[in-house]
């Protein structure tokens, strides 16, 4: 949609809300009301009175939408899809639901009928505990991941930054230590990923961050953050980065003169 | 049967039930099939939980996907929220690397501030587009309004009001032409309609 549009589209939906209200044509249907709707069962006037409540109100849209998405029950090769995913985890899933009313109500003595029961259950509930930006709290941090575990994060939908290491699978061809207080990667065609925690910086009115390669392996890549992101600026190296210290200089910028205000390093090894 | 099994076995008809719809929902709504069994089996957690309160007000089926989809909503928000706090860079894409001056700026939204004339402007614009929307036939005007209020597709505006797609089409295409003739040729950005044929 090109921006033209889109202003478009805002400043009139914006002139709708305030013409018609947020609801527009008086109180909302209800759930069992447009369920009726979607099935046909409702007379032919009220109908009416839903369609042009529809029109008007993009909450009870939206609920309609989702309930035609819980209800559709068409053949599809993606329904087929489901389907069979369905058959492979009903009893897997039936059994987490056991395993986790017993265990939040302490019953069955916490403890689950099947392995694929605890499973499930444990699966569920770390991916809700699994904290996101622990390490936020600085100025400025740099860490160190490889692409196998950020290509794992985005899978799951749920980052575990701080708990990256234990989920790694044994046998990795990445391994992660620290020496003389950098971190280190080891790993063979991976890529590198430096996450920047960078908090709400306000003593200059721009940063840099500056990506240093071993010596010999380039000049740096210059960030400029301006305005500076809200959350972690994740930045991934490239593929099969040259082997060295690298460092990441964080500085402020003011009046064009540049400060350094911290420097992270951490080192690449080949296998 | 006791109370606890009645419970049971209550739970039990309505995850063999509604157990599979309930994943299939959370499938359509973007989900992997293995997220999707969990959030299914988060969803007959609260199910099984709220099981003796539920008094019937509404039929199980609804009740069941109310639960369903607050957690799909809450989870989209929370997703969101952690895409909206990250920026990622790569710098594969940004090309050579420079000594001096930057090699790329994160990706910011823009904070310069709207004219407040432009903004009135805009106002009467708007007002005058949904006084002639609302002088529209009511499926029209419904087409209408679902389309550049709502921004909704052919197939979802086809969906919400129970006609079929060509049917939407064609009430876009005409109502472009009616508010062109309300509006004047100079009104930019019906084109938004889309219907055209």
């Amino acid at each position: 949609m090109s921006e033209e549009r889109s202003d478009f589209r805002k400043s009139h939906q914006e002139g709708a809300r305030s013409a018609a209200g947020e609801a527009g044509d008086g109180a909302h249907p209800g759930l069992d009301r447009l369920a009726a709707y979607h099935e046909g069962e409702l007379p032919e006037a009220e109908a009416e009175r839903v369609r042009e409540h529809l029109s008007r109100c993009r909450e009870c849209a939206d609920l309609l939408l989702d309930w035609r998405d819980f209800a559709r029950d068409e053949p599809s090769g993606a329904a087929s899809a489901a389907a069979a995913a369905w058959e492979r985890d009903r009893d897997r899933v039936r059994e987490g639901v056991r395993r986790g009313v017993g265990a939040e109500r302490g019953v069955d003595g916490g403890r689950s009928e099947s392995p694929e029961g605890d499973a499930a259950y444990a699966g569920l509930r770390r991916g809700r505990r699994a904290p996101w930006l622990v390490a936020a709290a600085a100025l400025a941090a740099a860490t160190v991941s490889g692409v196998l575990l950020w290509q794992e994060r985005v899978e799951n939908r749920r980052p575990r930054q701080v708990e990256v290491a234990s989920v790694l699978p044994e046998g990795s061809s990445v391994l992660r230590g620290r020496e003389e207080e950098a971190e280190v990667l080891t790993g063979g065609g991976s890529r590198p990923v430096v996450l920047l925690h960078l908090g709400e910086p306000e003593e200059y009115p721009r940063y840099q961050a500056r990506i240093v390669p071993p010596a010999g392996e380039g000049a740096a890549f210059v960030l400029e953050l301006s305005p500076v992101p809200s959350g972690p600026l994740t930045v991934q190296l490239g593929r099969d980065p040259a082997p060295g210290e690298y460092r990441v200089v964080l500085s402020g910028v003011r009046d064009g003169e540049r400060r350094e205000v911290a420097t992270y390093r951490f080192r690449v090894r080949t296998p | 049967m006791d109370p606890p099994d009645e419970h049971r076995a209550r739970f039990d008809r309505l995850f063999e039930r509604h157990g599979q719809e309930v994943h299939r929902f959370f499938v359509r709504q973007g989900f992997s099939f293995d997220r999707a069994a969990e959030l299914t089996q988060e969803t007959f957690i609260r199910v099984y939980q709220g099981l003796s309160e539920f008094r019937g007000t509404s039929t199980p089926r609804t009740w069941i996907f109310s639960i369903a989809r607050n957690l799909s909503l809450n989870t989209r928000r929370d997703e969101r929220t952690q895409k909206r706090l990250g920026t990622t860079i790569s710098l594969d894409e940004l090309g050579p690397p420079e000594e001096e001056g930057p090699s790329a700026a994160a990706a910011l939204p823009d904070r310069s501030a709207p004219d407040p004339l432009d903004g009135i402007l805009r106002r009467e614009r708007s007002e005058r587009l949904w006084r002639a929307v609302d002088e529209l036939p009511p499926r029209m005007g419904q087409c209408v309004r679902l389309r550049l209020e709502q921004e909704r597709s052919y197939q979802e505006i086809a969906d919400l009001l129970g006609v079929a797609i060509d049917t939407v089409k064609s009430q876009l295409h005409q109502a472009k032409g009616r508010l062109r003739e309300t509006l004047g040729e100079q009104f930019g950005g019906l084109e938004a309609l889309g219907g055209d044929r």
